[in-house]
């Protein structure tokens, strides 16, 4: 808000501090000064005044802070009382329903008016503020609206039909022309003022354009009313137009000051024109009551540990406007009792009272001092531990870690081999700032396939390996929301299928890094595991991973049409686990087993099975046919091609054959091996020699 | 008899002479070799008489050994001798580059929550995160935000689709629109004292621009305990400040309004980059908007079922990008979503 440093000087007795240091002064004891702007011999400072200060939305209030800060007073502008002559003109009836739409509604009616030019140094004043001077009436309001903050605004007498004002809220659909030519369909929740049938004014908003000052207008109704702040402020919103009464009407205007204003715009406007009050219409039924606040001075102490004396206190609780009473209690502690201002809205409690006396006095003395607080161990976030344990992890493998929006809409649902199930577990945003983020992502999995081919021209030929841990949502289950961690690789140099295993290693050591045992893994197809979209994985290509008997999460290859649908040439490989069930799996435990102090014996073997054969099978039948001696088997190649017929593929394992205490003999091993070879004939599996 | 101390006296020189360790081993061989002279003279030993074989046996014998010891400290010499030799011959081009090791980026946002963890959990404080799905209550009501604050309004914030009218603000589901929800949701779990951090996504229904994002991320401070005054917040949040920016900075306090504190505060740092002269970086005023504060509203304290008599507490806000820009020289707020990886790359 704009406000002139001369203007504002002229409520004021002492001189200001010059506007740059008075800018400096006002951002440490009240407002934001976010701009001071010499102009001519003015400046102008544009004051971000705090929303729940409407007070100081005015040059007058804003002089009336400054003078609080300074320690001087301002004074008040000159007003007029009036004398009403009645039945002058037909009296008019003001009527308000319900009452809460307007907590204040006054007038005064002025017989006899001649509508003519403004006096010059009013006209300069509003042009300094951007107003247009217009004739007498019109700028009267202004400036008083200016001046006090409160608006006002004049309606011609002779156009109300019946003499009748209903103020109501709008109905919806009803529509408005106003002052300046718009015509407005209005919301439900406005507040318009209707004649007999006609809607004449979008109150607090706009005049309307059947009720305005003309150039023969005559006798007028000068309206200064506080409307409810909230429907104006809703009102503004549905119609994206607003005006400074709005504005000011938005911020819950404090009732008090409606009369003041009618007796300075009289004031004003008997400078340029006749005019007799003829009727003053003033419906307040719930008049506001400033109740005294009590503060103990300890409050001063305890809340800001200010080095302020209770005679200090008092003297700034004055400058501000309070009236204040000091009182001892039994114990010798000093209460204050504090009656706010009327023209303050947001003093209410203790607390309040404090604040103003710490932001006049100047928070730069509240000192810095470390609080002496009993020694208590932080509780650990096990979820935040196991996302840096994992975090570090795949950083060390080569994934870099990327943050995607949490929304989806119109471009995933195109992407994305959605079905209509899939659309409906999804949660959506009621009031969608666009059509590309309507939903709430119920999987990391689509913005990383986006991100990945969002870098695909960025790297070319190279591999992308990213993730992210973050918040999915869904609707079908009972929690909403689900703290997940995804990784995904694209790597257009690799062999087919080697993905899946990339990246299986790599959710392996991510979770070895918890200390969280080799996951096992169960094949996609018929799980009734709660999935996030099952429909974005390959079907065949695709595992669910478990820690014993725990759901951990899936991993595998996207769904074959996700790549072509992002332009990308390969597939897309990745796992997406809850990071919840992580970390409930984590542990510190970590124990030491001595190595064997006898030798072992390592045999291995390679056999020719059907590619379709797991090679978890082969493990688990050697691990049968292996006995006490086999203690590990472990796959060392995987072959497929030259050499081995089609259809088949050649396993190669190393087996460990130990016994505890004793140095085994090869004989003994070689029975074990001879045990294993026998077992996968009887499979009809041959051993590749 | 056979001439011990002559044979002795060559193969000593000739083994000093011997300049490879080829040459060291034809040295030997021709002494201690199938036909060399020793071994010659311990084979001949059985047909000498009784006397004669038992002197020369024994001087031939320590021949033998003495040579064994001979060529085994001249093999070791030599050795050593012509590695050092061969660095004479040898080049490695130490500025080729090394083979690469490619390793990930942490987010800078991570980078930041960890350092910011890391400065509070020192300090004493828990390290929590909240729902970002939130109910209406949590977010506004519980805050001391009244029913028909603007930023409630869906220009503000992103509401739900519900499929049964929500009733209560406890009903309504919203996008948080600030971490201060956990401070609710901890304090009605949780009894005083209280000292924990939130960091988490917030989200604000908002057009975007180099300095406005409709998803932020947000850091958030309570502590609630007998005996902490805004003197306790200055020094603390002081201490933060320092050691993240790791520079000696200052901070004030100007007044400002959050329905939840009262009295609030709007806090300012110390420019880093000028250390308070004034420079570009922060519009020449010396100074820098780093967050919000204030001492917890009695209001919050009676929603949350403490009981407000005698209890204080501090809360404070601010923007994890707007830390991370002035951190890392990052122009535009939009780059922490983009998933550009020229930028994450970089840290």
């Amino acid at each position: 808000m704009i406000f002139s440093y001369g203007w504002i000087q002229e409520y004021i007795a002492n001189s200001l501090p010059a506007p740059e240091k008075l800018a400096e002064l006002l951002n440490m004891r009240a407002f934001e000064v976010e701009e001071v702007k010499k102009q001519g011999d003015d400046a102008l400072l544009d004051i971000k005044v705090l929303p729940n200060r409407p007070d100081a939305m005015s040059q007058f209030g804003m002089a009336r802070e400054i003078a609080s800060i300074i320690g001087s007073v301002a004074r008040q502008p000159k007003r007029k009382p009036w004398k009403i002559s009645p039945r002058l003109l037909p009296s008019l009836r003001v009527r308000v329903q319900p009452a809460n739409v307007a907590p204040r509604y006054s007038a005064l009616i002025l017989q006899g008016i001649t509508i003519a030019p403004s006096p010059l140094w009013m006209q300069k004043r509003l042009a300094t503020l951007g107003i247009n001077a217009i004739n007498n009436v019109v700028d009267v309001t202004n400036y008083v609206m200016a001046e006090l903050g409160q608006p006002l605004h004049a309606f011609d007498f002779d156009t109300i039909k019946n003499h009748s004002m209903l103020v109501r809220p709008s109905v919806k659909g009803e529509r408005v022309v106003t002052l300046d030519d718009h015509a407005f369909d209005l919301p439900e929740h406005s507040i318009v003022i209707e004649d007999e049938g006609r809607i004449i004014d979008l109150a607090g908003i706009k005049g309307g354009k059947l009720s305005g000052i003309t150039d023969t207008t005559k006798n007028i109704i000068l309206e200064a009313a506080v409307f409810d702040g909230t429907r104006i402020y809703k009102t503004k919103k549905a119609i994206q137009y607003t005006t400074p009464a709005a504005d000011l009407f938005s911020h819950h205007l404090n009732p008090s000051g409606t009369k003041d204003a009618l007796q300075r715009a009289y004031a004003l406007l008997l400078e340029t024109s006749k005019g007799t009050p003829a009727q003053f219409v003033d419906l307040y039924p719930n008049p506001r009551t400033t109740r005294p606040i009590t503060v103990s001075s300890r409050l001063f102490q305890n809340l800001l540990a200010l080095p302020i004396s209770d005679g200090e206190i008092k003297k700034t609780l004055v400058a501000v406007g309070c009236g204040v009473a000091v009182k001892r209690t039994k114990n010798k502690e000093t209460v204050f009792v504090a009656t706010p201002p009327a023209w303050r809205n947001d003093c209410e409690i203790a607390e309040d009272i404090v604040e103003e006396v710490g932001r006049i006095h100047g928070y730069e003395r509240v000192p810095a001092a470390m609080p002496t607080l009993p020694l208590s161990m932080p509780k650990e976030n096990a979820l935040l531990l196991a996302q840096e344990n994992i975090s570090d992890s795949l950083v060390a493998d080569g994934f870099s870690e990327v943050m995607n929006y949490s929304f989806v809409g119109k471009k995933e649902f195109s992407t994305f081999p959605y079905d209509a199930s899939a659309r409906k577990s999804l949660i959506e945003i009621f009031n969608p700032s666009n059509e590309y983020s309507t939903h709430l992502r119920s999987t990391l999995i689509e913005r990383l396939a986006e991100t990945v081919a969002l870098n695909r021209p960025l790297f070319p030929q190279q591999s992308l390996e990213l993730f992210e841990i973050g918040e999915t949502f869904s609707k079908d289950s009972g929690a909403k929301e689900h703290s997940m961690m995804a990784a995904m690789a694209y790597l257009p140099a690799a062999k087919k299928n080697a993905g899946f295993y990339r990246l299986k290693g790599v959710l392996e050591r991510a979770l070895a890094s918890l200390a969280i045992p080799s996951p096992r893994y169960e094949e996609f197809s018929a799980t009734n595991q709660p999935l996030r979209i099952k429909e974005f994985w390959h079907p065949a290509k695709t595992a669910l991973v478990f820690s014993k008997n725990t759901f951990l999460g899936v991993l595998g290859e996207l769904h074959p049409s996700v790549s072509p649908a992002l332009e990308l040439s390969f597939s897309l490989y990745a796992f997406e686990c809850d990071l919840n069930v992580v970390s409930t799996l984590q542990t510190r435990e970590r124990a030491y087993t001595p190595p064997s102090h006898t030798p072992g014996i390592i045999l291995d073997i390679a056999l020719v099975l059907p590619v379709t054969a797991q090679v978890q099978s082969v493990k688990d039948e050697i691990a049968r046919a292996g006995g006490t001696l086999l203690k590990n088997s472990e796959v060392f190649d995987v072959y497929e091609g030259k050499g081995i017929r089609e259809g088949e593929k050649s396993v190669a394992l190393h087996l460990f054959f130990h016994d505890e205490g004793r140095t085994l003999s090869l004989d003994e091993a070689k029975e074990a091996y001879r045990a294993i070879e026998q077992a996968a004939r009887a499979k009809g599996w041959s051993i590749r020699a | 008899m056979r001439d011990i101390a002559g044979i002795k006296t060559g193969a000593i020189q000739a083994f000093a002479d011997a300049k490879t360790v080829q040459e060291l081993d034809g040295v030997f061989r021709s002494y201690l070799g199938k036909k060399g002279e020793v071994t010659l003279i311990l084979r001949g030993l059985s047909a000498l008489p009784k006397e004669e074989k038992t002197t020369l046996g024994k001087e031939a014998n320590d021949l033998k050994k003495e040579l064994e010891e001979l060529y085994a400290s001249r093999l070791e010499g030599l050795k050593v001798k012509s590695a050092v030799e061969k660095i004479e011959t040898e080049f490695l081009d130490v500025t080729a580059p090394g083979s690469v090791v490619r390793r990930g980026h942490l987010h800078p946002l991570s980078l930041m929550r960890r350092e910011i963890a890391r400065i509070f959990t020192a300090l004493g404080f828990e390290i929590v995160q909240g729902p970002e799905l939130e109910d209406e209550w949590h977010n506004f009501d519980a805050l001391n935000v009244p029913p028909n604050h603007p930023a409630r309004d869906m220009q503000d914030t992103f509401y739900i689709r519900q499929d049964a009218e929500p009733k209560t603000s406890k009903e309504r589901l919203l996008l948080r629109t600030q971490t201060s929800n956990m401070q609710a949701r901890y304090m009605e779990t949780h009894t005083p004292p209280v000292r924990i951090v939130v960091h988490g996504r917030i989200f604000r229904n908002e057009a975007t621009d180099a300095r406005h994002e409709c998803m932020f991320s947000q850091l958030e401070g309570l502590v609630v305990e007998p005996g902490i005054s805004a003197a306790s917040f200055k020094a603390i949040i002081q201490t933060f400040y320092r050691e993240f920016f790791q520079k000696d900075v200052a901070i004030r306090l100007r007044p400002s309004f959050f329905p939840f504190v009262e009295p609030g505060f709007e806090i300012d740092m110390s420019c880093v980059l000028c250390q308070g002269k004034g420079c570009q970086g922060c519009g020449h005023a010396g100074w820098m908007e780093m967050m919000g504060a204030g001492m917890v509203h009695p209001n919050v304290f009676r929603a949350v079922g403490y009981d407000p008599k005698g209890l204080r507490g501090f809360a404070f806000g601010m923007g994890l990008e707007r830390l991370a820009m002035m951190k890392y020289h990052i122009p535009d707020i939009r780059l922490f979503y983009s998933g550009d990886l020229r930028f994450i790359q970089q840290f």
